[in-house]
């Protein structure tokens, strides 16, 4: 990897960090201690709500003593922002460190309640936080190191290359999660004849490019919570191109193959819409190579790689 | 006094010289733009010529010898003691690393071989056999370039256009005409001899920027010129300008020639023989094995890429794998052509029976248009590539057109007074017009990067077109050569 590129990477994945670490600091969880709690509307002293011990709020800043908070649905909610005093809940543990936005405009670390009580003494959360069904969209980019090492090293002189992607993502309300998802992953390197190890560049370009269009089906672990472990597997097929400037008909390569992938990562909940997910991905493509070129020389017969990933989720 | 009549008499000898040399070229240039040829080794050249009256298979009289190397000179001299005139042979020259001896006191040198190679200072004797060009000449007609069409030339051109002129290809042929002017030659007749200044011009289609200087191992010597047309018929081939909208296409026409002149055609044996004042007529020309054998040598150690021999004989040659490996190991690729003799018996021939020993050179067996072998084209264990050779038995049409001295000019049936300076679209078949086409394509390779001679027959070999038998045959050994797909390349997939 050159030193472009890896500055590329290295923004990217800051951005996308910093991204996600804003998105999930921004809002906290927290638990109301007790039956009928007012809600106030932020604009007057007027009650917005009134809500039973162990409704789980969102939490988007602070005012004063008062924290504002989002008005749950299900208690005439739609979006509004509402403020509770600060006594009358105790923050989720594990639903961010905390740091809310005062008044919207600057970070301030407010004292917990003192009164705080563990929230296990409190009521169960209730289900009704996680809808049954909820349909994400995401976008992809990933580093990927094929299983063809050897061939791509001699035709691109690196291994390592960038996949940019996206997808849809079913979740139902028990962690299982259906995805399908496709991404690009090109490399462009020089053709070569290979003699007794000796590579000799032959100054055309050669562009391979791989689609992956995949279908995974995967567990959430603790789908509630802001910090989801999960794992997923499928099939897909695989759009395989090779040309070069002067491919003519029947000298390109224009094929799919059938492969499959597993997967695992850890998603970042950022409030309901916004999630970020780091991801490792193992995808097998059998016998797409070695019919040919470079990778027929070395007996490499594998399509697919190691994939780390960042992705940008949408939705709930 | 003395000392001072001894510098007078130096200082006025020493003007008189200049003045004489000053005088002598003023008249030169007064003369017509005829050049004098260099004086035969008329002991030499007699023998060549009793090997052409007498159709001999070697040189009379001439020897070749490799030592051991652990042979020193007195061993040297000892082993050469069986010969008639002991060691103190009357010329001696190194080919390479082999002796070359020449007594006419020896009248079969496949005999002497034998007794030589029996002595423990030899590692290899043979005689200085005679070999023969490869193609068949045939009369001038259309132009067409099949063959190019057939080897996929023209979209290799798309990607590598003619090479470029860092590549060196030495063609060991006939030779090239590379200046222009007369030159007076003292030629029979049919009743006497004549001086007849003959003209030359250099090939248009090879232009002088793109031709170095080259050599003639022949017993000529002299400027290298092209009396027969084979040699710049396999030339044109090679490296012939192209998109000038004049005459036929090369294949590497950026290329540089580098012409080795070792074969001689009718007209030089003709000025052997004016030279020698033997009258009547020759009809025939060769190519000795040790000029052949040095012109390789020469053509590696001048730095060419690339080396075309479309030259064979039936006797083993040791001289000729010598040459071959020194040229290899230098970095230079070798195309040789497979033989015309198929028909005739189908006997290995040399230079072309060594290819498979050595990475880095090539015996090519010729195909005609419809891509079946040519009938003439040798088949054998040792041909591993075919290319367009022309076919004489599909027509005329089926030959391969280069431009090459008009044939007309220098016809013995037509004239008696040869001449040089016409090009015409010649056609020729042979093994010798197949083989260039696997040096131009090797040229274009060099271009392109693969350096190393092994490589570039394993490039050609892979990307041929598989004939005949499936994989590797005896007619068209690995198949026909594809010059698109072998430039091309390797990618992941393909």
């Amino acid at each position: 990897m050159n030193r472009r590129q890896l500055r590329v990477v290295s923004l990217m994945t800051g951005l996308l960090i910093t991204l996600s670490a804003s998105v999930a600091f921004a809002q906290s969880q927290a638990r109301v201690r007790q039956d009928r709690t007012t809600i106030w509307r932020i604009d007057a002293p007027v009650v917005a709500a009134t809500v039973p011990a162990g409704t789980l709020l969102d939490v988007v800043g602070q005012a004063g003593s008062f924290y504002k908070v989002l008005i749950p649905e299900q208690f005439g909610g739609h979006g509004e922002v509402g403020r509770i005093a600060a006594g009358s809940f105790v923050f989720v543990p594990g639903s961010g460190d905390r740091t809310i936005s005062h008044d919207g405009t600057a970070e301030a670390a407010p004292t917990a309640p003192a009164d705080s009580r563990p929230a296990s003494h409190s009521s169960p959360p209730r289900r009704h936080d996680e809808p049954a069904m909820a349909v994400r969209g995401f976008g992809q980019a990933g580093l990927m190191r094929p299983s063809a090492q050897e061939s791509f090293r001699t035709v691109a002189d690196q291994v390592y290359g960038f996949a940019f992607g996206g997808g849809v993502q079913l979740r139902v309300r028990n962690g299982l999660f259906v995805e399908g998802s496709f991404d690009q992953f090109r490399k462009t390197g020089e053709r070569v004849f290979v003699y007794d190890d000796t590579v000799f560049p032959l100054g055309i370009t050669d562009t391979i490019t791989v689609r992956p269009l995949l279908f995974t089906a995967g567990y959430r672990f603790g789908s509630t919570r802001p910090v989801v472990p999960y794992v997923g597997g499928g099939l897909g097929v695989f759009h395989l191109t090779e040309r070069t400037p002067f491919s003519e008909a029947g000298e390109s390569i224009d094929e799919t193959h059938t492969g499959y992938r597993m997967s695992g990562g850890v998603e970042f909940r950022g409030g309901q819409w916004l999630g970020t997910a780091f991801e490792a991905a193992y995808t097998h493509v059998p016998d797409a190579l070695g019919n040919g070129g470079v990778s027929e020389i070395v007996d490499e017969r594998d399509l697919g790689g190691f994939e780390f990933r960042v992705k940008l989720l949408f939705g709930r | 006094m003395s000392q001072s009549l001894r510098t007078l008499v130096i200082g006025a000898l020493s003007v008189a010289t200049v003045t004489l040399i000053l005088l002598s070229s003023h008249l030169k240039a007064q003369e017509p733009q005829a050049e004098q040829f260099p004086a035969l080794h008329t002991e030499r050249a007699q023998a060549y010529v009793r090997a052409l009256t007498d159709r001999l298979p070697y040189v009379p009289g001439d020897i070749l010898v490799k030592f051991r190397a652990d042979a020193d000179m007195a061993a040297r001299t000892r082993a050469l003691s069986v010969m008639r005139t002991g060691a103190n042979a009357p010329e001696a020259v190194y080919v390479g690393e082999a002796l070359l001896t020449h007594s006419s006191a020896e009248p079969n040198p496949e005999v002497l071989a034998t007794i030589l190679r029996r002595q423990p200072e030899v590692e290899w004797a043979q005689p200085n056999y005679i070999n023969r060009l490869h193609s068949i000449p045939n009369d001038p007609g259309f132009s067409e370039q099949w063959n190019f069409e057939l080897m996929n030339l023209p979209k290799a051109w798309d990607i590598n256009p003619g090479g470029n002129a860092n590549v060196l290809v030495a063609v060991v042929d006939t030779g090239a005409n590379t200046t222009s002017g007369m030159t007076s030659f003292r030629l029979w007749t049919g009743s006497r001899f004549e001086n007849v200044s003959v003209p030359f011009v250099a090939n248009p289609e090879v232009p002088a920027a793109r031709v170095m200087q080259g050599r003639d191992f022949t017993i000529l010597g002299g400027p290298v010129r092209d009396m027969q047309g084979h040699g710049t018929h396999v030339a044109g081939t090679v490296l012939q300008e192209t998109n000038n909208g004049v005459g036929q296409a090369g294949i590497a026409y950026n290329a540089r020639l580098l012409p080795l002149k070792a074969c001689l055609g009718f007209w030089d044996v003709q000025i052997v023989l004016g030279q020698l004042g033997i009258p009547g007529f020759l009809s025939d020309g060769w190519c000795d094995t040790a000029a052949v054998a040095g012109a390789i040598r020469y053509a590696a150690d001048s730095g060419a890429q690339v080396i075309n021999v479309s030259i064979g004989g039936p006797s083993p040659s040791p001289i000729y794998l010598d040459a071959l490996r020194y040229a290899v190991q230098r970095g230079t690729f070798v195309t040789i052509a497979a033989g015309n003799s198929a028909e005739e018996g189908n006997p290995v021939e040399y230079p072309a029976a060594y290819a498979a020993q050595i990475d880095g050179v090539m015996a090519v067996g010729a195909v005609g248009p419809s891509g079946k072998r040519a009938l003439y084209s040798n088949t054998g264990t040792h041909v591993e590539i075919a290319a367009p050779g022309g076919s004489d038995r599909e027509g005329q049409l089926a030959m391969v057109y280069q431009t090459a001295v008009c044939k007309s000019d220098y016809d013995p049936l037509r004239t008696l007074r040869p001449r040089f300076d016409r090009y015409c679209n010649v056609p020729s078949a042979g093994t010798s017009m197949a083989a260039p086409h696997v040096a131009g394509v090797a040229a274009l390779l060099y271009s392109q990067g693969i350096t190393n001679p092994a490589a570039i027959e394993a490039a050609i070999k892979r990307f041929a077109k598989d004939l005949g038998a499936p994989g590797r045959d005896n007619e068209y050994g690995f198949g026909l050569i594809d010059a698109r797909a072998t430039l091309l390349g390797l990618g992941v997939v393909r």
